[in-house]
């Protein structure tokens, strides 16, 4: 089971708030999507290195679906810090819940898109900032990733030389490129097994 | 305390995670059912014909509740997933690559039981992927002889060894070294008390015993059982057992001499 409390953020949580306000470098500007390097075969995966005064190790990780235009996700990873990413975003795809005893029920589900961190107890909570509640800037995100990589850096303060934002070549391969698609569309449903 | 007024408030609050979202014909209705890994459960509904499909869309089989679908108690977990299915009323079908949950329904009247028992499968079924059953000790020390052990035998054998392979159908080993046609199979032997090592004693038996009575046993040379020496459970094993193993493997090795494999089986 994933662990409720994440120790390693835990014992080392002054180091992962200076990382997560500190003002990071994108090493690449242009980040390419490619198939090789995706655990999941439904995925494509881009990654740029990230250079920090705090942590020598920290990588910027894209992985995007590969007929859903709005599934993908960013994610900032330093295995230094810990095993699990420390920052992310999902554009789309399940909704959060925040496991805290201090959270009302109504303000524990938490729907894409959104920001996951680990708060100072180590729970991995999501929250949305207000682009994320504007419906216009959540369907502009849905249609073009390069205004979700833009969301991402401003939120994880991460820039690619010049305080700019990194371009994401999501390349032809992209089957539908409306978010109106039915992906269940060639499923038959048949009474199977 | 008011109790129509408690009632009440809870009851909204409740009602207040209900959601909703489009996907072209498909209908995701966001559920206030959580799993273990800290995820609101989705059921998506989409028609075909004259019916109504409620589904888990795929999302169990695409790990999307954050847990993982590959792990050692898979045999456990399955069979908790046949129970859920029987209970919940819920079919199987595959398509695209995936594999969706799912219930077919021809009258609107039971479109909100649908979404009822497919919530708490999905909740059931990740919940089962998610837990936990062994000690965290024993899981430590377990992934541990494996790494090393794998390591080992992929840094001297490179490609012609593979780990958690299956050889017929339905087998897994450990692992399988293929060198010039020729067949090796290992097993791992290790645990943080009796019970867990005399199991992986006994997978080790029921392994190698099944190979006898196939075709490709005429390629298979060497039945290897590696015993982690140093593991708390090594010590007290029944010698029955371990005879009965003994019986079923030509080549043993023990953790704190990895080396002596080289010599029996010569890397190319």
């Amino acid at each position: 089971m994933s662990e409720q409390i994440n120790e390693q953020i835990l014992k080392n949580y002054p180091l992962f708030q200076k990382v997560r306000y500190e003002n990071k470098e994108l090493v690449k500007n242009v980040i390419n999507l490619e198939d090789e390097g995706s655990n999941n075969a439904n995925y494509k995966h881009g990654k740029s290195f990230v250079k920090s005064k705090k942590l020598e190790d920290i990588e910027f990780i894209i992985e995007a679906n590969k007929k859903d235009i709005k599934r993908y996700g960013f994610k900032l990873m330093s295995k230094l810090l810990c095993e699990r990413p420390f920052f992310r975003f999902d554009a789309s795809g399940c909704t959060h819940n925040n496991n805290s005893l201090l959270i009302p029920l109504t303000l524990r589900q938490i729907t894409t898109p959104h920001f996951q961190y680990y708060d100072k107890e180590g729970y991995n909570t999501a929250y949305k900032t207000e682009e994320l509640k504007d419906p216009d800037i959540i369907s502009e995100l849905e249609q073009d990733i390069n205004k979700g990589a833009e969301i991402f850096c401003k939120e994880s303060v991460t820039f690619t030389t010049g305080n700019r934002y990194p371009t994401i070549n999501r390349d032809s391969g992209l089957l539908f490129k409306t978010n109106e698609i039915d992906l269940l569309k060639d499923i038959k449903f048949d009474e199977a097994f | 305390m008011k109790h129509f007024e408690t009632y009440k408030r809870i009851k909204e609050e409740f009602c207040h995670l209900f959601n909703f979202k489009s996907h072209g014909n498909t209908l995701e209705i966001i559920t206030p059912l959580v799993t273990i890994t800290n995820k609101f459960v989705s059921v998506f509904i989409t028609p075909r014909g004259d019916k109504l499909i409620v589904t888990d869309g795929g999302w169990i089989r695409q790990e999307v509740y954050d847990h993982s679908i590959i792990s050692d108690d898979r045999d456990i977990v399955s069979t908790l997933i046949q129970q859920y299915k029987k209970y919940y009323h819920i079919n199987q079908t595959s398509g695209d690559g995936n594999i969706f949950y799912f219930r077919s329904i021809d009258k609107i009247e039971l479109l909100s039981s649908a979404v009822f028992d497919i919530a708490n499968f999905i909740v059931g079924v990740v919940n089962s992927y998610s837990l936990e059953y062994k000690e965290k000790k024993e899981k430590e020390d377990r992934d541990n002889f494996k790494s090393e052990t794998n390591d080992f035998l992929k840094q001297h054998y490179h490609k012609n060894f593979k780990s958690g392979s299956e050889l017929v159908k339905g087998v897994r080993y450990n692992g399988i070294l293929t060198i010039n046609s020729r067949i090796h199979l290992f097993e791992y032997i290790t645990g943080s008390s009796t019970r867990y090592y005399e199991n992986d004693m006994r997978k080790a038996i029921v392994n190698f015993k099944l190979i006898e009575d196939n075709p490709i046993k005429e390629y298979v040379d060497n039945r290897i059982a590696v015993y982690n020496d140093v593991a708390l459970g090594h010590e007290e094993i029944s010698l029955t057992l371990k005879n009965y193993l003994e019986k079923h493997t030509n080549k043993t090795f023990v953790r704190s001499e990895f080396s002596q494999i080289l010599s029996i089986i010569q890397p190319t």
